[in-house]
């Protein structure tokens, strides 16, 4: 009898061990760090960042930003589409892609315009307050007076996904591409592959 | 009753407790049972409270092995009374149930002590993991509910998860068949063991019972071989439509090609294979040479009316008996489709088109009876033969116990045993009757160019009625979609895409 008190005490203890006692540990990590959860079907936030300085790079280095007037470029923020299986939101890969543009001194992006609408509706509102009597209209933006884009970014991701035994797989294929907007030619183009792999373990709880 | 006896008995006694604790309600009282009233108020057109009753039942189900099949129903009722956000988060908590499933090691602690759990009671002991239907279907209920917030993108997501799906379940399926078919070997090879007698069971000695050969006769004709390897048809229409939707031609000729092949005789079918193909400069086969292209583009301006009609089939309780080792005759619950007759025969579609009036008629594309059907017929032999095995696994463990306490020579032990061990297997003979209840019996569909004054005027062919869909003049593409829950209690609701 005494054995199978110790036999039952035993195996429950294990079973508090195996399960864990304490609650939920939570901690900061170094966004630009290796630390981060690396899962197999979505896009994590180091492929999002593998992607982007991939693209920037690439683009920067294609010199088709360079104007001989030197003016800068005025460039738009079309659409990524998702073409994967998961629901991302694709703004974070385009607006690192502008912030990176804008850092670098040879771009500039409109809020004004966007494939989604605009960032930022107020260039249009500010200009509809010239029947406003509230407004003293000599500060009221005048029309033609916001400037139109020479050029839009835009892209697609598009994910594959197999699986053999107890190996997963998905694949991320990110295309990005700039568009001048005079000649509609794609003047600009990159791809960045991401393939991760996941296998299930033969043991576990 | 000396000591011994009375350890013994409490030891069975404490097993049995710890056993209906462990493997839940359905164990006891079988699925079908507990849904009825949530799944009454449903069909009977109450759903407002169906949806109310699954959300709060879904919620004190959380965790429990049985979620998955709450949260399925949970996600149509809020599908159709309108409550998309809802329904999308119950489907996405099932999502997480099934890959929770999926990503478990191959050997697992919480799926051995499952099984322990199941061969202690029944298969209701296992974690409801999905029949392989409710994997596909959940992802085309969260299409519809992104469609219905007018978030195409996201519908695209799901339409994207709903076909990835539809490829793994044909692969998942065989090696689940194999896999059962080795545990079942192996709980034969360890009867023998424990046993004098010859206890080896084949699902070929099972099926010599005439109700079980019925079953399987039964549930062989309703499963269409034309759809082939658990194909669900209307995911393959489905998916088309979102391609289309996305002007993806090439795709959605793909679709049409696999639903030819299900489907040859569909006229809606066929008709959007020649369009596509044509579209595309595409060859098309002799047969259909005849077949006349749509005059509309099938990429743009498109209504679709879905018809959801009816009930699928459920799955009940009931008996056979058997002549099994140490017993004789015994009776072992098991679970059986019942079927529904569908609610509608099919819907009329009235508009106009280049000022013409034009009139259509919804097609069959897909019979879940059909569907469903295949699925349990082919994984019938193996659960037959799985419960016969485990209820001769539990006749011989009280076989043991009865005779133990015959051996102690106490009259009041061999009682005692007698009636614990009855009422044992009395208590857990219920069949695994767990399944998604508010899928429809079969889809119909049709599709239109939008109207020339974005009217639609849809008649029940067997009903007079007439319901006027207006279309907002911005609109795309649009889904109208038809829930006919019984002849009288039709639910419509339209999808806009600008």
């Amino acid at each position: 009898m005494t054995h199978k008190i110790i036999s039952l005490l035993s195996i429950s203890l294990s079973l508090i061990i195996l399960t864990g006692c304490g609650g939920t540990q939570t901690r900061r990590i170094d966004a630009t760090s290796n630390e981060g959860l690396v899962t197999t079907d979505d896009i994590n936030f180091k492929d999002w960042q593998i992607a982007a300085e991939k693209g920037i790079n690439s683009l920067l280095e294609s010199g088709v930003l360079n104007r001989a007037d030197g003016r800068k470029m005025i460039l738009m923020i079309s659409t990524v589409k998702n073409s994967t299986n998961e629901h991302i939101d694709t703004r974070i890969l385009t607006d690192k892609i502008r912030y990176a543009l804008l850092r670098s001194g040879k771009a500039l992006t409109t809020t004004a315009i966007g494939g989604n609408g605009p960032d930022d509706r107020a260039s249009r509102q500010v200009r509809e307050l010239d029947q406003d009597d509230m407004f003293n209209q000599s500060t009221v933006k005048k029309s033609g007076t916001a400037i139109a884009p020479d050029m839009s970014l835009s892209g697609e991701i598009v994910q594959q996904q197999a699986s053999s035994g107890r190996v997963r797989e998905s694949y991320f294929f990110f295309h990005m591409a700039l568009t001048d907007l005079d000649t509609g030619l794609a003047i600009w183009e990159e791809n960045v592959e991401i393939a991760k792999q996941a296998k299930k373990p033969v043991f576990g709880w | 009753m000396n000591k011994t006896s009375l350890q013994k008995s409490i030891s069975i006694l404490a097993l049995l407790a710890s056993a209906l604790l462990s493997t839940g309600c359905s164990t006891i009282i079988d699925a079908r049972k507990q849904k009825q009233p949530y799944i009454s108020s449903y069909y009977s057109g109450n759903i407002d409270k169906a949806a109310k009753d699954l959300t709060a039942k879904s919620e004190s189900r959380n965790d429990s092995d049985d979620e998955l099949m709450w949260r399925l129903d949970q996600g149509t009722a809020n599908f159709t009374v309108g409550d998309y956000q809802q329904s999308i988060n119950a489907f996405k908590r099932c999502e997480v149930i099934i890959a929770d499933h999926d990503n478990r090691a191959v050997i697992n602690a919480r799926a051995g002590g499952a099984e322990v759990g199941a061969a202690l009671t029944n298969a209701n002991a296992l974690p409801y993991k999905g029949m392989y239907l409710d994997k596909v279907m959940l992802n085309a209920y969260k299409a519809l509910d992104y469609f219905a917030l007018n978030d195409p993108s996201a519908a695209q997501v799901e339409l994207r998860r709903m076909r990835n799906a539809q490829k793994h379940v044909v692969k998942q399926f065989a090696e689940e068949i194999q896999k059962n078919q080795k545990e079942i070997d192996a709980q034969n090879q360890k009867n023998q063991r424990q046993s004098t007698k010859n206890t080896s069971i084949s699902f070929d000695d099972i099926s010599k019972n005439p109700v079980i050969n019925d079953l399987y006769q039964s549930s062989a004709n309703k499963a269409n071989k034309l759809y082939g390897n658990l194909s669900n048809p209307f995911v393959s229409y489905f998916s088309a439509i979102g391609y289309l939707m996305d002007n993806n031609y090439g795709e959605a000729l793909v679709d049409f090609r696999n639903l030819y092949r299900m489907l040859p005789e569909n006229k809606l079918v066929q008709q959007d294979y020649v369009s596509t193909a044509r579209k595309i400069g595409d060859r098309i086969p002799n047969e259909l040479s005849h077949i006349k292209t749509y005059d509309y583009p099938l990429d743009q301006k498109m209504a679709y009316v879905l018809l959801f009609n009816g009930r699928a089939p459920a799955l009940k309780q009931e008996k056979f008996q058997i002549i099994l080792p140490y017993v004789g005759y015994t009776g072992i619950a098991f679970p059986r489709y019942e079927y529904f007759s569908s609610a509608l025969q099919g819907l009329n579609i009235d508009y106009l088109y280049q000022g013409n009036k034009r009139s259509v008629q919804t097609e069959q594309i897909a019979n879940f009876d059909a569907i469903m059907s295949q699925e349990y017929h082919e994984k019938l032999p193996g659960m037959i033969t799985r419960l016969v095995v485990s209820t001769l696994t539990k006749e011989i463990a009280s076989f043991a116990a009865v005779q133990a306490a015959r051996n102690s020579g106490n009259d009041g032990a061999v009682i005692g045993a007698l009636l614990l061990t009855g009422t044992y297997k009395a208590l857990f003979n219920t069949a695994d009757t767990r399944c998604w209840e508010t899928l429809p019996q079969e889809v119909q569909i049709a599709h239109i160019p939008i109207p020339d004054n974005g009217l639609i005027n849809i008649t029940p062919l067997d009903a007079s009625q007439t319901t006027e869909i207006k279309l907002k003049n911005n609109t795309n593409n649009a889904i109208v979609f038809v829930r006919a829950l019984s002849a009288n209690k039709l639910i419509y609701k339209t999808f806009e895409t600008q």
